[in-house]
């Protein structure tokens, strides 16, 4: 992997942390919002200067602790592409909802170079308020997704993928899996939010029922 | 897999889309809320051509499906008098109501079901459909018909409903099973209320009553078929008031008809009426509650009203963004040096120019006779500022009176030493002065 | 020369690809056993000059080559258990070349510098049988191998003899072109591999339901209820009315005079008298509309972002002011201050006495104004926005006193309370539907309703302590609220569609209602007790109507 000689280690690390949160934030508030769990297992904490919402449930809290350790573990090492949160119903195991996160790292691929049009340019640093306000568009944008998806009529669930290098060190809870996506699905991307080191896109997919 | 939709280009309008259970095409949403949005006019007419094309097509509920679906994606707000979608949904549900199979046809129920959630009275409208045997077979009646029971306080009823579904084994009797269990369970958190009327979610109709309610018989079959597609015209004048198009009632009220919203309430709602002439006094003195602002007035600039006068500039540079600006700043603009701010002139003028020690006590002495100025001597500056107190006409003597006004320093900026500098000087506040 | 040598499998089982006519290798080729048997013959030798390139075979990839052929030998394909790799297993038609290593047992044709083999470093022996391997340098008995039978093998041997020691690229991109081919035949990604959380999630531990099926809320007791009319007084028409909730298209001035705008164009009906007229008609498609203080004028917020001032009188236009880039939605007046608000976030003040007539702007929304309402005594302006906040404004500044993001949907419906100074009152939109109440000098959350539809307006009432909103999706109704107890006086199904707009008359009595079912309602839901010289009388026996439906 090429690095840039100037990059700081420091640096990935914070912006990990960032990425990191972003992600726990986002699967909590999707399971809100898709009534994976019941909305009383989940109550109200301020962040990104706005409220999202957070479980409270001691299992679902340490199963999503588990994910978000080797998660974080990944990011600081620039091992996974992409993080997937796959819903299924329980009933028909079809994948009803997928959402997707790319994880774009600066400089590291030619082809995100040019999406970088975000960051601003030739190392100024991106304020902590920026990337909260640009994270705060796409938690809105989550929770306005209702609008769009369907309801989730079935009991469902969801499983975590991550699309990983193939030097990426596997831990024993984590396998290889199938894609999981859905065959002819409905896509919708939300806004995108980039720190100094990462670039992260946001997209889900469903199935319209027709 | 078609290109992702961005949710940006219609998260502004997200609050005018209604919720639906099945979900919408993201795409069409960013169609409709987009910048192009199409006019719906001659789509809505090429499917109402399709419909009367339909009669002896194999299935011709389809046709009527996707007009219903092309309604529901092209008006998000959902049933308003623009999208017309209720007497759609009224008109498609009427027309094959007698038709045998398709009673259990999943489309055709499910677009009962829709038009259920429009309905003034959904009670009536279940228990008709019970009467006539649709949905009967199918899940999806008793799935809806019960969970309106229970949303609305009916649970009794709504147990009896998803009972009778389950005898009937409905189709797919395993979600029915599904939902019945979870209701049940809700039921157990919840218990009924006791209280709750007793009548029966699937009245029994008595024999005298027959004829109006009905069996299957099929007569006067879906009066509505026949009305007109075109939604009441959109008219700018408020005098003139068009009805909407109201089937014809009697042509229809044979068993088996249960009408559209209009009809049923038409005794209990008030018909629009005009403005011109109503009023609504009001009870108490109007008194307002300040005094007459003075709003500022634009000069107003007169049409002109000479014939065939056009005007060849593009008046958009001259107002640009609401703000007028002048040919120079438009040139200048067009330049890039508008609102360029340069660097003051090194004060070359200033460093030239020599301050001058007024030696008012040094004895002036006579004049030499040689016209040699020294600059040192009084007289000589006497000389000087008579020389260049000559007026050259208007100009100089304003720049001139100014200066004398001042009594600083600025003297160095005077006209009278007159270096090539002061020159420019001049006319750059020349130029200045002017804007 | 019999021991095993615990030979590392990095490099497969070598097996030679033979053309149709010649001989077939000795079985025993293909089996792990005979390789290590084979192995066993190398023990003797000690180096390999072309170890170093055959270490360029360490990676999971070098075993790649696919070869579709007519070869009826046997595969067999050699995965290294330590490195993770793409699955290329057990596909019938895909031959995996390997290095080619020391399969051979017969001693005869090892070529001539092989002497130096160690138990490690293979080389590659080249033989007339066995296809020269791509990357497999440093053999010059090239013209041996060189057999014309067959396709692939010709095609490897000629790319050899272009390549005396092919350097890494063209290797690589030949592996790599290989690689793709698999992958696209597999349907697999190379670059990546899918990792999926293995344990399951926990399960719920109840199954109630969802958002859809809310139970109907318990109506009041009537012991509060006050009688209120649940028919209109009035109906009128409002043809051409734009569906649109971001819009304010209706007020009712002091004056008793309604504008109300449809489209483009802009009617003032005067409900003392009567009449009706059409005040404008503009180019752009018209956005909101707000009676001054006064009764005597009208600002008009354009699709375009200007805002027109209309001395309804006169009947004329007194100013444009433009500056906002995006539509004006909203505005509102305070005595000579105009504030608007716009698609893009941004709020102006206005001050409509003077020529330059913005003094100042209040940015901080992240979506569409649609809310705006200044308190009575002019220190607080209060805005709701699509991004889903409030935002309370002390009046000469530009930053928010405080931001409110309680709400989870726009908010439309705002209110100061006419009888508590610091009383704020907000509704949400589809995905919110709750009415929250705040104390704009602490900033505290006061109290709050869940109304269970989308809040499309909020009014306080004069003379009860009461307040209605106005909904849209699903219900399309009017609630009377009283405050503070917050509970339930009457809901009202209003229209056939959302009511998107709601104004009170100047005695606060009636409150008229627009929806986009093109209709213009009246309801006498505050009616005072308080006699006035006999209209009071020939108002009331109008409408008091208990059968109600609309």
């Amino acid at each position: 992997m090429n690095k840039a000689p100037t990059r700081d280690r420091l640096s990935i690390r914070g912006s990990s942390k960032t990425v990191a949160e972003f992600f726990e934030y986002s699967i909590n508030t999707i399971l809100y919002q898709r009534g994976i769990y019941p909305a009383d297992d989940f109550q109200q904490v301020k962040k990104y200067g706005i409220n999202v919402l957070v479980t409270v449930d001691s299992e679902v809290k340490a199963y999503i602790r588990k994910i978000m350790g080797q998660l974080h573990k990944w990011l600081v090492g620039g091992k996974i592409q992409k993080l997937i949160v796959a819903i299924t119903s329980k009933e028909s195991g079809e994948v009803v909802e997928r959402w997707q996160f790319d994880i774009h790292i600066s400089g590291k691929d030619t082809d995100t170079a040019s999406k970088e049009t975000d960051t601003k340019t030739n190392g100024d640093k991106k304020s902590d308020d920026q990337i909260q306000q640009e994270i705060q568009a796409i938690m809105r944008q989550i929770t306005a997704s209702v609008s769009f998806l369907p309801v989730l009529e079935d009991e469902c669930t969801f499983n975590v993928l991550v699309y990983a290098e193939q030097d990426a060190p596997v831990p024993p809870e984590w396998a290889d899996s199938a894609n999981r996506e859905i065959k002819n699905p409905e896509q919708v991307q939300l806004r995108s939010f980039s720190t100094n080191e990462h670039k992260i896109d946001t997209l889900v997919a469903y199935k319209l029922d027709r | 897999m078609s290109a992702p939709v961005e949710f940006a280009a219609f998260e502004h309008a997200k609050e005018n889309i209604e919720p639906t259970r099945e979900g919408r095409s993201a795409a069409s949403l960013a169609a409709v809320f987009g910048n192009n949005s199409s006019d719906a006019e001659p789509e809505r007419q090429e499917f109402e051509q399709r419909i009367k094309d339909s009669d002896l097509d194999d299935d011709p509920l389809q046709i009527w499906l996707d007009y219903i679906n092309w309604t529901k994606d092209r008006y998000p707000q959902g049933a308003t008098s623009q999208s017309n979608l209720v007497p759609l949904l009224e008109r498609a549900t009427a027309k094959f109501v007698n038709v045998p199979h398709y009673k259990n046809d999943v489309r055709y129920v499910r677009t009962w079901m829709t038009y259920v959630k429009y309905a003034d009275t959904p009670r009536e409208v279940f228990t008709h459909l019970a009467s006539l045997g649709i949905g009967s077979q199918l899940a999806l009646y008793y799935e809806d018909y019960a969970s309106w029971l229970e949303t609305n306080g009916y649970k009794n009823k709504a147990n009896e409903v998803y009972q009778a579904g389950l005898d009937n084994n409905a189709h797919p009797v395993e979600r029915l099973q599904r939902r019945y269990h979870q209701f049940c369970e809700r039921c157990a958190a919840n218990p009924p209320d006791p209280s709750e009327s007793t009548s029966p979610a699937f009245p029994t109709v008595r024999p005298a009553l027959s004829s109006k309610f009905g069996g299957a018989l099929a007569s006067g079959g879906a009066g509505g078929a026949t009305e007109p597609a075109t939604a009441a015209p959109r008219k700018k004048k408020l005098s003139v008031f068009v009805d909407e198009e109201i089937p014809d009632t009697s042509a229809s009220s044979g068993p088996g008809y249960l009408g559209t919203n209009a009809v049923r309430r038409k005794e209990n709602v008030m018909q629009a009426t005009p403005w011109a002439g109503e009023t609504m006094p009001s009870s108490s003195a109007l008194k307002p509650a300040h005094p007459k602002l003075t709003v500022f007035r634009e000069v107003q600039v007169p049409k002109s009203d000479k014939k065939n006068e056009r005007i060849s500039i593009d008046m958009d540079l001259l107002y640009d963004g609401g703000i007028e600006f002048c040919l120079e700043e438009v040139y200048a603009k067009s330049r890039g040096l508008y609102g360029k701010k340069y660097n003051a002139r090194p004060a070359t003028p200033k460093a030239k120019t020599t301050t001058i020690m007024v030696k008012d006590s040094s004895p002036t002495g006579p004049r030499p006779a040689t016209p040699t100025m020294t600059l040192h001597t009084k007289g000589a500056m006497d000389d000087i500022y008579d020389m260049f107190n000559q007026p050259l006409g208007g100009q100089k003597h304003d720049t001139k009176q100014q200066n004398d006004d001042d009594n600083d320093d600025d003297d160095d900026d005077d006209d009278d030493i007159k270096d090539d500098s002061d020159l420019d000087n001049e006319s750059d506040q020349g130029m200045h002065s002017s804007y | 020369m019999s021991t095993k040598s615990p030979v590392t499998p990095r490099y497969g089982p070598a097996f030679s690809l033979t053309s149709p006519n010649s001989h077939p290798p000795h079985p025993h080729h293909y089996t792990k056993d005979s390789y290590s048997k084979d192995s066993s013959f190398l023990n003797a030798s000690n180096s390999c000059s072309i170890k170093n390139s055959l270490s360029d075979y360490s990676t999971a990839d070098y075993s790649s080559f696919s070869i579709k052929s007519d070869f009826s030998k046997p595969k067999s394909l050699f995965k290294s258990p330590k490195k993770p790799q793409s699955v290329i297993d057990s596909t019938p038609s895909i031959l995996q070349l390997n290095v080619v290593t020391n399969d051979w047992s017969s001693k005869t044709n090892i070529s001539n510098n092989n002497s130096q083999l160690s138990p490690k470093k293979k080389k590659a022996v080249t033989d007339r049988f066995i296809p020269k391997v791509v990357g497999v340098t440093k053999l010059d008995e090239r013209p041996e191998t060189r057999d014309t039978s067959s396709d692939p093998r010709e095609s490897l041997a000629s790319s050899d003899t272009a390549v005396k020691k092919p350097s890494n690229s063209s290797r690589e991109t030949l592996r790599s072109s290989h690689d793709r081919e698999i992958a696209d035949a597999c349907g697999i990604s190379l670059s990546h591999r899918i990792l999926e959380f293995q344990p399951a999630p926990p399960s719920r531990t109840h199954d109630l339901r969802s958002v859809y099926n809310r139970p109907v809320k318990p109506s009041v007791a009537a012991v509060n209820r006050r009688k209120v009319p649940t028919c209109p007084e009035r109906v009128l028409d409002a043809p051409g009315i734009l569906d649109d909730y971001y819009l304010n298209l209706l007020d009712w001035s002091c004056g008793n005079q309604v504008a109300v705008a449809l489209e483009k164009a802009v009617y003032v009906w005067n409900a003392e008298t009567g009449s009706v007229g059409e005040l404008l008609e503009s180019r752009d498609y018209i956005s909101s509309v707000k009676w001054s203080c006064d009764g005597a004028y009208l600002s008009v917020g354009l699709g375009s972002g200007e805002v027109q001032i209309w001395d309804v009188e006169e009947q004329t236009k007194l100013r444009s002011m433009f500056g906002q880039t995006s539509r004006v939605g909203v505005t509102c007046w305070d005595r000579h201050i105009l504030s608007s608000g716009s698609r893009d976030g941004h709020i102006f003040n206005h001050d409509v006495r003077i020529a330059q007539h913005k003094v100042s702007e209040m940015n901080h929304h992240q979506g569409e104004v649609c809310g705006l309402d200044w308190r009575s005594d002019s220190s607080q302006l209060a805005s709701g926005g699509n991004d889903n906040t409030v935002c309370i404004w002390d009046a000469r500044s530009t930053v928010p006193k405080f931001t409110k993001t309680n709400h989870k949907a726009a908010v439309k419906a705002v209110a100061w309370c006419p009888w508590q100074m610091n009383l704020l009152a907000t509704g949400g939109g589809t995905y919110d539907k709750y009415i929250h109440f705040w104390n704009t000098t602490t900033g505290a959350r006061v109290n709050s309703i869940d109304t269970g539809s989308q809040v499309t307006s909020i009014k306080w009432s004069q003379h009860y302590k009461e307040l209605v909103s106005t909904h849209g999706f699903p219900n399309n109704n009017l609630s009377i609220w009283s405050y503070p107890s917050c509970t339930k006086i009457v809901d009202v199904v209003a229209h056939d569609s959302r009511v998107l707009h709601a104004t009170l008359s100047p005695d606060g009595q009636t409150l008229a209602t627009c929806a986009s079912d093109e209709n213009l309602k009246f309801w006498k839901i505050f009616e005072s007790t308080k006699k006035s010289a006999g209209k009071e009388g020939v108002i009331q026996s109008k409408e008091i109507s208990t059968v109600g439906i609309r």
